[in-house]
């Protein structure tokens, strides 16, 4: 108790410095079900809020050049609600370290891009609705991401900047993901706790989601996101990898402070959920496991 | 036929282009790792919403060239058009050198020899509707205000909080946010927050885009002062940092200063959590707001091949002399990217309606009603002659043709002596002030309409020889009005370089 009154006294002075996001990774326990509803974890509420579906087609050379280089290069489709897919196309590297920013570059405007007057849109809801990536838009995707190698869209800029060809690049893996999101928070009028001293958030008012601005006795310490994804190999097949984790993501300020909620939080997660922090995307996870299986 | 020529020469123009050359501005516009273009560090921030503007445009040209159709024409000129701007911020932000003042000195001596134009038949063309003017719908004194709303700008707010506080150009200025949304504002003081918002009015009812400036009366706004580096601001810090900066004395713009109460917090739920903290009011201002939905480039560049032949750019030389405006550096042009598109507008109109310019000691002053001539035209049958001064001249206005500024003088007929009266409501000068600034303009319109042989729609009284009270005689200000309501003055000459004489 003290301990914590003397770290929230000692940084709640400190500025925020402008680094990115800081944000971990845990995988989760194959057993642990995706939880939909509100729940208290020690002091810290998770607060449910967006559902997302995506699908995730990887691309890679057949040696892994972009494994080996730590990228991972994916066209996304995902839904919120009933929105319609939005459709994008990311370049992320991996974490060097745990909680180590990662390199995000992305294009979202995807509904233009052809190939071979196919649009690619259409390529994706065909695999996406055959879950598997048939030989032919296989090939014409390779042939879309040679043909953009130098283009100005970020994830190739990126591509570029690493001497990185995109020729040779084919669909590897195709992960389908259930994403929960939750804000993490704590409710000044909940319950008693060491945390209550916590002073208010110093994050932009305006960065802030609405929900707070209408629960002022909540204060955003987090976001956090919970993705249970099954992974095929691209070409399809009834091999599944299933991959359950977590991303949490600090929004408090000073940002010191929310680095130390995390850590709190960090040891809640891997002592009463029994998680694991991990470091490695989930690209990676799936296409080392595919790799191992073909060897 | 004729008109065909130019079509000729921007495709035969437009097939030399070369993919590799369009990549090469897209990777100038998009990748960070490019530091320097056409001789220039490159050191401006590329924003988000430009980036994606050029990349979608790049992606045109990509899609042109796998269709065979390559170049896209639209997307060549829009490329073109963001490049230059983007290049000639950093110019703009390098600021006014010595030489730039020669040059401005200059031209400001030359232009009355400069803006003569020889009668000719007006081939009566009028002006595209593009990004750089449409013809505006009546009532045209609403234009300024459909502009702004359109642009998502809310200034319905009496509070601001000071954001940093950074020095630039002549006319005294601090950053603000509005409380209730975190949308930045600059408050400006001095001799052009009436004559800037008229202007820009005046401007938006003739169809050219323009930014937002409003005029706020005393006691109008509150500013709170917040804080720098964790430290509560102080009147004095603002006080100074005006005077470092721009050599202007805040002090007397000053009406008020006091200290956010619980009972102001209870009427004002948006100063919850400021209860102690400093605010001024101020005997007037003008605001202009940076809206989150408009990113700004840099100048739209009127010397642009693509623009150069442009009717509404060359046209805007009329316009431009009609209501006086003296300070028409490229620098005050502008491109913008919104949700809609590119957006070329007028910007800083505010030295106009009247400057005073000395060269010993150097000092400059806009909207002095006295110094807006009766007279704009002088015609002896076979050229008109603009009592105009500038400083600058785009080689545009110099091309402008008789038919260019017959357009022109078309769209300024349409407004009328209601709009006028309207717009002139806004300038938050006195009463006998903004008439004789109806009867000058009325005046200086008339002149631009006889000369261009346009007639006239409206029916409007105008008077000369204009008495007001003791205040104008013989249509001219013979008084000051209230220094402590008008501190930058109205009548007298000293202006901003010799800090309005305070």
């Amino acid at each position: 108790m003290v301990r914590i009154l003397l770290l929230l006294l000692s940084f709640n002075v400190l500025a925020a410095t402008n680094r990115v996001e800081e944000q971990r990774k845990y995988v989760v326990p194959a057993d642990q079900p995706l939880p939909q509803e509100t729940f208290l974890l020690g002091d810290f509420r998770f607060w449910p809020h967006d559902v997302y579906l995506a699908e995730d087609l990887y691309f890679d050379s057949p040696e892994g050049v972009l494994t080996q280089a730590g990228l991972g290069l994916r066209i996304r489709r995902v839904r919120k609600g009933n929105q319609p897919p939005a459709y994008v196309i990311q370049l992320k590297s991996e974490m060097e370290a745990p909680g180590a920013a990662r390199i995000e570059e992305e294009e979202r405007n995807l509904k233009e891009q052809s190939v071979a007057g196919v649009r690619i849109v259409d390529i994706i809801e065909r695999y996406v609705a055959q879950r598997g990536v048939s030989a032919a838009d296989g090939a014409l995707l390779s042939q879309w991401l040679t043909r953009k190698e130098s283009s100005s869209l970020a994830p190739f800029q990126e591509l570029r900047r690493r001497q990185l060809k995109t020729k040779g690049l084919g669909p590897v893996v195709l992960g389908y993901s259930h994403r929960q999101r939750y804000h993490i928070l704590i409710d000044r009028n909940e319950r008693v706790s060491p945390l209550l001293l916590l002073r208010d958030s110093e994050k932009n008012e305006l960065m802030v989601p609405a929900v707070f601005r209408k629960n002022p006795s909540w204060v955003w310490l987090m976001e956090g996101s919970w993705d249970e994804a099954r992974f095929i190999q691209a070409s399809g097949g009834k091999e599944e990898f299933l991959i359950k984790e977590l991303e949490i993501e600090n929004k408090y300020r000073p940002r010191e402070m929310g680095t130390l909620l995390l850590n709190k939080l960090e040891s809640l997660l891997v002592s009463e959920r029994g998680m694991k922090v991990g470091q490695e995307s989930k690209f990676f996870r799936a296409r080392q496991y595919f790799l191992k299986d073909k060897r | 036929m004729k008109r065909l020529w130019p079509l000729f020469f921007l495709s035969l123009s437009a097939q030399a282009l070369t993919l590799e050359e369009s990549r090469s501005r897209c990777e100038v516009l998009t990748n960070t790792d490019v530091k320097e273009a056409e001789g220039r560090k490159l050191t401006q921030e590329r924003k988000p919403v430009m980036l994606s503007f050029v990349r979608d445009t790049c992606e045109q040209q990509e899609r042109a060239f796998d269709a065979g159709n390559f170049p896209n024409p639209v997307a060549w000129d829009n490329l073109d058009l963001i490049y230059h701007s983007f290049i000639d911020r950093h110019r703009v932000e390098a600021g006014v050198g010595l030489l730039d003042i020669l040059k401005m000195g200059l031209t400001h001596d030359l232009s009355p020899y400069l803006l003569k134009f020889n009668r000719a038949p007006d081939d009566g063309r009028p002006a595209e509707s593009d990004a750089f003017w449409k013809s505006p719908v009546a009532p045209l004194s609403e234009a300024f205000e459909r502009q702004w709303k359109a642009a998502g700008v809310d200034p319905d707010f009496s509070w601001l909080r000071l954001d940093k506080l950074e020095g630039k150009g002549s006319v005294a200025k601090v950053h603000a946010d509005d409380l209730r949304n975190g949308e930045r504002w600059l408050i400006k003081w001095g001799d052009e927050i009436h004559s800037d918002p008229v202007a820009s009015r005046i401007f938006a009812s003739l169809g050219f885009n323009v930014d937002f400036p409003f005029h706020r009366g005393t006691g109008e706004l509150r500013l709170l002062l917040g804080r720098q580096a964790k430290q509560k601001r102080t009147v004095q810090q603002l006080v100074n940092f005006i005077y470092n900066s721009y050599k202007i004395n805040l002090s007397p713009f000053i009406q008020q200063v006091s200290t956010v109460t619980d009972e102001m917090i209870a009427i004002e739920p948006l100063l919850r959590g400021r209860e102690g903290e400093t605010y001024l009011t101020f005997t007037g201002l003008a605001l202009e707001p940076r809206p989150s939905s408009e990113t700004r480039l840099g100048p739209f560049m009127p010397d642009l091949a693509q623009n150069k032949s442009r009717r509404s750019v060359r046209g805007a030389l009329l316009a431009e002399m009609w209501i006086g405006n003296w300070d028409t550096k490229t620098d005050n042009t502008l491109l913008t990217l919104t949700a809609e598109g590119m957006k070329a507008s007028y910007s800083d109109l505010g030295v106009s309606l009247g400057v005073r310019i000395e060269k010993f000691p150097r000092d400059l002053k806009g909207g002095l009603v006295n110094e807006l001539g009766w007279d704009l035209v002088e015609d002896d049958g076979k050229e008109l002659r603009f009592l105009a001064r500038m400083n600058h001249l785009p080689e545009a206005w110099r091309q402008a043709t008789w038919s260019d500024l017959a357009w022109m003088a078309k769209q300024i007929a349409r407004l009328g002596p209601d709009d006028l009266r309207e717009i002139l409501s806004h300038s938050g000068w006195p009463a006998e002030v903004r008439e004789l600034y109806f009867h000058k303009l009325a005046e200086r319109r008339r002149q631009i309409l006889r000369a261009f042989q346009v007639s006239d729609p409206h029916t409007w009284q105008i008077n000369r020889q204009l008495n007001i009270g003791d205040v104008v005689k013989n249509g001219e200000l013979v008084r000051e009005p209230d220094l402590t309501l008008y501190p930058a003055g109205l009548w007298h000459t000293r202006g901003r370089f010799r800090g309005y004489g305070w």
